[in-house]
């Protein structure tokens, strides 16, 4: 029966674009916010956490960022049951690559493992495409901090600041005009708060927000930081009593 | 059987390899070239029954090859000597090859390193190692004679030397 829309996954319609994928990106745009802001010093990555009643127990499977391998992690939005289907992939991947090489999987190469599945899902199979958006960061020896942004059909760009997820439009206008080149991880987290404290602004941030960290230690070494819910608590109150001075 | 002789000198690796090929009694060929290159900075030695041989380094050199081109990014000769060993134990326990491997790389940060790899899928990283028959016979004279950050003129030296002490002693 003829319609406007073609229902069918893997079939261009008649203005040339996949409907399915036109959908899915519907689900990223309701799924949670997810900001990601490369600096010279190490990633931040800040991800919205859903609302939880009073009587929810899952604190600990509420997580939106996983880690792919040592140096490498990614934050979800959009449907998670998808996006951890790919998280697991990619993560035997990368260990399937470290028993042959004995070497961390590059970030690239990781990549394009996770955009090649998605791809395939749009072109053969007759399977809806995986309704989700990842921002994956690490760090390369060749290339330094590198945040990548991909997407349900499959294609991959290479980020400074990004925002994915809930509101995404507004807030990747906010990063434009507060990005710097040379940023610390200190302004990046005020630029984080910036964003999401405007709509948070009562009661305790640490429940709504959590913000993981790349960088090197004093070491030299390559160290991913959880802050825990006192420091991001704490970063509120450093903007606090700069706002009253 | 073939013998391959590898020295890790000061800023380089050196090797030496018989250029014989034959069948049973029957020298067929005594110009093979029998070294494959991996990329640009490194190279392997083979020793072993010729198709074996091709068959093997030929599928590693286009894998590594591929992996190149598709990341970009080029693989240390840590991460070829660890696939090589990969490949070789696979093939152990399905249909076994008899061919012995010397991997020679140069990376930027840990300059020249040599890896003796083994039919059955031994890996180890070392200075100076012998593989064949003549290993019987050569290990001990190099024990002696080998030096840490040797010249390229000293390293020729020693393999002159090796190669007079195969000749006096094998057929």
């Amino acid at each position: 029966m003829p319609s406007k829309i073609d229902f069918k996954t893997t079939s261009f319609d008649s203005g040339g674009r996949i409907s399915q994928l036109e959908f899915s990106m519907e689900t990223i745009n309701n799924g949670n916010p997810v900001i990601g802001i490369k600096t010279s010093e190490g990633i931040l990555i800040a991800t919205g956490k859903n609302n939880l009643s009073y009587y929810s127990d899952s604190s600990q499977f509420l997580t939106k960022i996983f880690l792919l391998e040592e140096n490498i992690f990614c934050a979800i939005t959009g449907s998670n049951p998808d996006a951890q289907a790919l998280v697991d992939n990619a993560r035997i991947q990368a260990q399937q690559f470290k028993q042959t090489f004995q070497e961390i999987i590059p970030l690239k190469k990781i990549l394009t493992i996770i955009c090649d599945i998605k791809q395939k899902f749009t072109q053969t199979g007759g399977k809806r495409p995986f309704g989700t958006s990842l921002l994956i960061g690490g760090f390369d020896s060749v290339n330094g901090f590198q945040i990548f942004r991909t997407e349900p059909s499959g294609n991959f760009s290479e980020w400074k600041a990004v925002a994915i997820g809930l509101n995404s439009y507004t807030n990747q206008t906010i990063l434009d005009e507060e990005f710097k080149i040379d940023l610390t991880i200190e302004d990046a987290l005020q630029i984080i708060l910036k964003i999401f404290y405007k709509k948070i602004k009562s009661f305790k941030l640490s429940s709504k927000i959590e913000i993981f960290i790349l960088k090197h230690d004093d070491k030299q070494q390559l160290v991913i930081n959880c802050l825990s819910p006192n420091e991001i608590d704490s970063l509120l109150k450093k903007t606090e009593t700069l706002k009253v001075d | 059987m073939d013998t391959i002789i590898s020295l890790n000198g000061k800023g380089f690796g050196i090797s030496a390899i018989d250029t014989l090929s034959f069948k049973s009694f029957l020298i067929t060929k005594n110009n093979l070239n029998k070294f494959i290159e991996i990329g640009k900075n490194k190279f392997l030695a083979v020793s072993g029954y010729p198709g074996d041989v091709i068959q093997f380094t030929d599928f590693l050199q286009k894998t590594i090859q591929l992996y190149t081109l598709k990341t970009g990014l080029s693989l240390s000769t840590r991460s070829v000597a660890n696939c090589i060993r990969k490949e070789l134990s696979d093939c152990l326990r399905k249909s076994p090859l008899n061919i012995n491997l010397t991997l020679i790389g140069f990376d930027k940060i840990y300059g020249s390193s040599l890896y003796f790899i083994d039919y059955l899928g031994t890996l180890q990283r070392m200075n100076y190692c012998i593989q064949g028959h003549s290993s019987l016979i050569l290990s001990s004279f190099l024990d002696r004679y080998y030096k840490k950050e040797m010249n390229l003129a000293e390293t020729l030296n020693i393999l002159k030397k090796c190669s007079d002490i195969i000749k006096t002693r094998f057929l």
